[in-house]
């Protein structure tokens, strides 16, 4: 008896549709609260990519990495982002320099021309990058689009954050099995890098009495 | 032998150690030994290399080459200068919160065993960037060395400051992001001809001579350049460099300047050696040209009526760069002078950054309108200082001037002339932007609220003096062995 | 066979719909802290409220009546358009997703004018933002609907039982998508949480609830039922959208006109709705209610997954 998630392949494809969903849930939603939920939920589906696409030959050793991953990615950044949300006053209306339909908007003509990049590069060597690529485009340029689109400081580490999760993305089927201490120290450092932007967001808000970005104006030429 | 085994492991854990002994450590004074004596001990090992050739480790994953000694020594010699300057300066800080001098607001310092630990860590973080031929670690040691140095820049937690620690860690993450797209669209431009796996390190991706897609590499190289360029401070994405140079304390905007920027070139540089050998390097050394051109330009545009003495340093740090990247790009025509360039830049202007430390704690203000009659308030530091910038614009007799002079022949060599006269013409202007100033601060009268003479801390200006007299040195002399190591550096990555 | 397979899906609906909204609301209140209203809470209500006499406001026309007597029988009659799990819908034929969304429309229509017809300045409110809200979800949800048909060259909801070729192998991406598209629908269409609040009695900010005011009695009976039975309906063209992937599960039950496939059919579909109550349930006490004004931006959302939808679709043809 076949199991509904039959073969790796359509996992991997609910997989990719659930990060698309994320992103552009991303995109769309002002609350901060949800859009750190969201990104609790990228990284949870995430985590579990190297197994995914391990294609069924899962090993302990792909076991502990997916749950490393996970609860790094799903479990301390989210929290991390929590912790740092919950010292943070509320965020003003409007906090944008391009609203949520645009973005969503300008997310989806990055979708189509990704599509498009794909249709038209040659891959050889790998099935698999063809069938994550436009995902993990989408991802990485949401993630910028949320670092440039929005004014508030800590939406910008979302948008780090989701970035980051692109670039893994994308790694994902280059993935060695020696490279995964590799893959792991870049996310220590993912992991520290919001940390310490987390502290820094701290500080800033208590000099500023905003995280407002619009308010970082001192330093000009 | 057993030395040599132990010799960049040791390089690496010692500041590692000594950074979390840092928070043990309750007093002050103790913690600064620790800083002082882990960085001689680094210094005396990134010594040793020279004599005992280190052991590598995992293929090349800790390896030292010419072109990595290169910058471990520098990195070291800096931050040993840097850490007796620290002492200096840490016991000037006062404890609790004070106001501001520029917008007169209350802050307070980060607490120092935070910094010291913070400054190790840098240490440790550039050292792993330096002793390593594998492309991904050495992206993990270049975005260490931004995580951990911007709490050094927010260590006043002022407005300002925080400011530019911000976009110092944004523009800098994002673009070393951008480098580690670079890094994965590299490793494609390989596997999809060679059909496999193909491991990161330099020498594995450049003996994949011939099997390289034409595409991916160029993508892959544009965006490593920009990612890297982005943490040298290469324009257009130099805007952090001016806000974190001019906000942190002197004694890290020396380590920034002088080191940080390095370790973010040896990304370049690695890129660039890769292109070398798989015969993309006349794409990549028309890229590198451009950028580099463009930073001077943008450099020499801001700096001329800058009337911020720091801010004028930092934007002099993105021509550096910018003649870097020119050099890197001419080839092997511009001879070692591109890394003797490197050694110079590093040297004088972590002296000068140190040096506008002791200026700002004098006349507590940035403002190079606001600064005169130095020769009288502060006589060491004004003459320091007065050399220094001459150094630095590339005057003879300093190292400065050898090495853009070999970049100029490397250009006429190329056949480039028009580039080489907009060098010169630049190299001229910013050389008359950064004088003028100078000399404004440096003569007149003492300001009529300064007190007129006080006695110079030698720790304060002992540092400064040793960097610019290497500096000096450099440039009257270059010993054989630095000769021989620079030319085998250059060999790495500069085609002939 | 074929025919009680469909006939017995209808009358499973029919029990079954006012369930899913007790599902949804244990749910809420699971995730509260609360012990929440019995589960069969809405059955009881009916029972009671079927039981009253109707009141009528004096104002009032035969629009007024007009309105749960047409909501109760578009609901039924999209249960007859729609396959119920693998089992094709009793009435298929080329272009009937047009038909469901007119009637859903209809429906509609028939309730903004009962609304309208009591003349009340609050249910006059409801309406106007029933109408406005509506008008910018049927085209969403018509597109939705093509989408899903256009993937046959029969151009109808039967598509998504089991019989028909539906979609290709590893087309989880743009199903997916269609799905959460269809689930904002459901959420905005149902009067669910960010949309409108079902709970609420603050007549300033309802929707739904506010149109429905002045019914009572059996009327108000139809029209609980019929929103139960609009619930049902969404959830059952999700499961549809998001179940053809276990088309091997039932085969060794011999089909699903044997009995033992039947069976099997309702089990899954059963467990996949209620799947869908207990999913919106969650997502209803994870958010808050939007500002009216972000609720077009909601839709948009919606709008957009569409779209993404369509462009997988696209990509990779």
């Amino acid at each position: 008896m076949t199991g509904i998630f039959s073969d790796g392949g359509s996992a991997l494809g609910a997989a990719l549709g659930l990060v698309v969903i994320s992103d552009f849930c991303l995109l769309g939603v002002e609350r901060r609260r949800l859009s750190i939920r969201l990104i609790g939920l990228q990284g949870l589906v995430l985590g579990f990519m190297p197994l995914l696409v391990s294609g069924g030959g899962a090993d302990v050793h792909l076991w502990v990495t997916a749950v490393v991953f996970v609860a790094i990615k799903a479990g301390l950044l989210p929290l991390l982002l929590w912790r740092t949300y919950k010292k943070l006053p509320p965020q003003p209306p409007g906090a944008f320099y391009l609203g949520n339909t645009g973005s969503t908007l300008l997310g989806i003509v990055a979708f189509i021309f990704s599509l498009w990049l794909n249709s038209r590069l040659e891959m050889a060597a790998n099935p698999l990058f063809s069938q994550i690529f436009p995902t993990a485009f989408a991802t990485i340029f949401s993630g910028l689009l949320l670092i440039i689109s929005r004014r508030m400081a800590l939406t910008q580490i979302f948008g780090y954050l989701v970035m980051e999760n692109g670039i893994y993305l994308l790694s994902v089927p280059m993935a060695q099995e020696s490279a995964i201490w590799l893959e792991l120290s870049i996310l220590m450092d993912i992991l520290v890098a919001s940390f310490v932007m987390g502290i820094a967001l701290t500080h800033i808000n208590r000099a500023f009495d905003s995280t407002d970005v619009e308010r970082f104006a001192s330093l000009r030429d | 032998m057993s030395v040599s085994l132990v010799l960049l492991p040791l390089l690496l854990l010692l500041p590692l150690s000594a950074a979390a002994a840092c928070r043990f450590i309750l007093a002050d004074s103790p913690r600064r030994a620790l800083l002082v004596l882990t960085a001689a001990c680094e210094l005396v090992l990134a010594g040793a290399t020279w004599f005992v050739e280190p052991a590598s480790f995992g293929g090349e994953l800790l390896c030292l080459d010419a072109m990595g000694r290169l910058v471990l020594s520098l990195t070291c010699a800096l931050f040993f200068v840097a850490s007796l300057y620290a002492v200096a300066y840490l016991k000037n800080e006062q404890p609790g919160t004070r106001r501001d001098f520029y917008q007169n607001l209350h802050f307070s310092n980060t607490p120092e065993a935070v910094f010291t630990s913070c400054m190790l860590l840098f240490l440790a973080s550039a050292v792993l960037a330096a002793a390593t031929r594998h492309l991904g670690l050495l992206w993990v040691g270049i975005e260490t060395t931004t995580v951990v140095s911007a709490p050094l820049i927010y260590f006043h937690r002022h407005k300002r400051s925080l400011e530019a620690a911000w976009k110092y860690l944004l523009i800098c993450s994002v673009g070393i992001g951008l480098a580690l797209i670079g890094n994965l669209l590299l490793d494609i431009s390989m596997q999809s001809e060679a059909g496999q796996a193909v491991d990161m390190s330099v020498s594995a991706l450049s003996a994949n001579d011939g099997g390289v897609h034409a595409g991916w590499f160029k993508t892959a190289f544009v965006f490593l350049l920009i990612g890297y360029g982005a943490k040298m401070g290469i324009a257009p994405m130099h805007t952090w460099l001016p806000d974190a140079h001019s906000e942190a304390p002197s004694l890290v905007s020396a380590l920034l300047s002088g080191a940080l920027l390095n370790c973010a070139f040896l990304g370049v540089f690695r890129a660039q050696e890769v292109a070398l050998a798989v015969g993309f390097a006349q794409f990549s050394s028309t890229l590198l040209l451009v950028f580099g051109f463009f930073s001077m330009l943008i450099a020499t545009l801001f700096i001329v009526n800058l009337g911020d003495f720091k801010r004028m340093l930092a934007y002099s740090s993105v021509e550096h760069m910018g003649i870097l990247f020119i050099s890197l790009g001419v080839g092997l025509a511009a001879g070692r002078g591109g890394l003797l360039h490197m050694i110079g830049h590093s040297l004088v202007k972590a002296a000068l950054f140190l040096l506008s430390g002791n200026i700002l704690a004098r006349y507590h203000t940035k403002s190079c309108h606001d600064v005169s009659g130095m020769a009288k308030a502060l006589p060491v530091t004004s003459a320091l200082w007065m050399s220094g910038i001459i150094a630095i614009t590339g005057t003879p007799p300093f190292v400065v001037f050898i090495s853009e002079f070999s970049v100029l022949q490397g250009l006429l060599a190329k056949g480039l002339f028009l580039p080489a006269g907009i060098f010169l013409v630049l190299l001229g202007i910013i050389f008359v932007g950064m004088i003028t100033p100078t000399l404004h601060m440096c003569r007149g009268a003492i300001p009529h609220d300064l007190k007129p003479a006080g006695r110079e801390a030698p720790l304060l200006v002992a540092p400064s003096a040793c960097l610019i007299f290497a500096a000096l040195a450099l440039g009257l002399f270059l010993p054989d062995w630095l000769r021989v190591a620079l030319d085998s550096a250059a060999a790495q990555a500069f085609q002939p | 066979m074929q025919i009680l397979a469909s006939l017995s899906g209808i009358i499973l609906s029919l029990l079954l719909a006012p369930l899913l909204p007790g599902i949804i609301n244990r749910v809420k209140a699971f995730m509260g802290g609360r012990k929440g209203r019995p589960l069969l809470q809405l059955y009881y209500d009916l029972r009671r409220l079927i039981g009253k006499s109707p009141v009528y406001p004096s104002v009032t026309t035969w629009f007024f009546r007009a309105a749960p007597v047409s909501c109760a029988s578009v609901s039924l009659m999209a249960l007859v358009l729609l396959p119920f799990g693998h089992s094709r819908a009793l009435l298929a034929f080329p272009g009937d997703f047009v038909l469901l969304a007119g009637l859903f429309c209809l429906a509609r229509f028939s309730l903004l004018l009962a609304a309208l017809d009591t003349g009340s300045a609050f249910e006059g409110m409801g309406a106007a933002r029933e109408a406005l809200f509506s008008a910018l979800a049927e085209p969403i949800f018509l597109f939705c609907l093509f989408i899903l048909c256009q993937q046959s060259q029969q151009f109808s909801l039967s598509v998504l039982a089991a019989d028909a070729d539906l979609w290709e192998e590893g087309d989880w991406m743009p199903r997916l998508m269609l799905a959460f598209s269809l689930f904002l629908l459901l959420l905005s269409e149902n009067s669910r949480i960010p949309v409108d609040d079902p709970n609420t009695h603050l007549e300033l900010t309802m929707i739904h609830e506010v149109m429905i005011l002045d019914h009572s009695g059996p009327d108000l009976a139809f029209l609980e039922y019929a929103a139960a039975l609009k619930l049902w309906v969404f959830s059952l063209l999700i499961v549809g959208v998001l179940l053809p992937g276990s088309l091997g599960l039932s085969q060794e039950y011999g089909g699903y006109f044997s009995l033992a496939g039947m069976f099997f059919n309702w089990v899954l579909t059963l467990a996949a709705v209620f799947g869908m109550g207990v999913l919106t349930g969650f997502v209803e006490s994870l958010m808050a209610r939007l500002r009216m004004e972000r609720i077009p931006q909601f839709l948009a959302m919606a709008g957009a997954f569409a779209s993404l939808a369509a462009l997988t679709l696209w990509g990779r043809a």
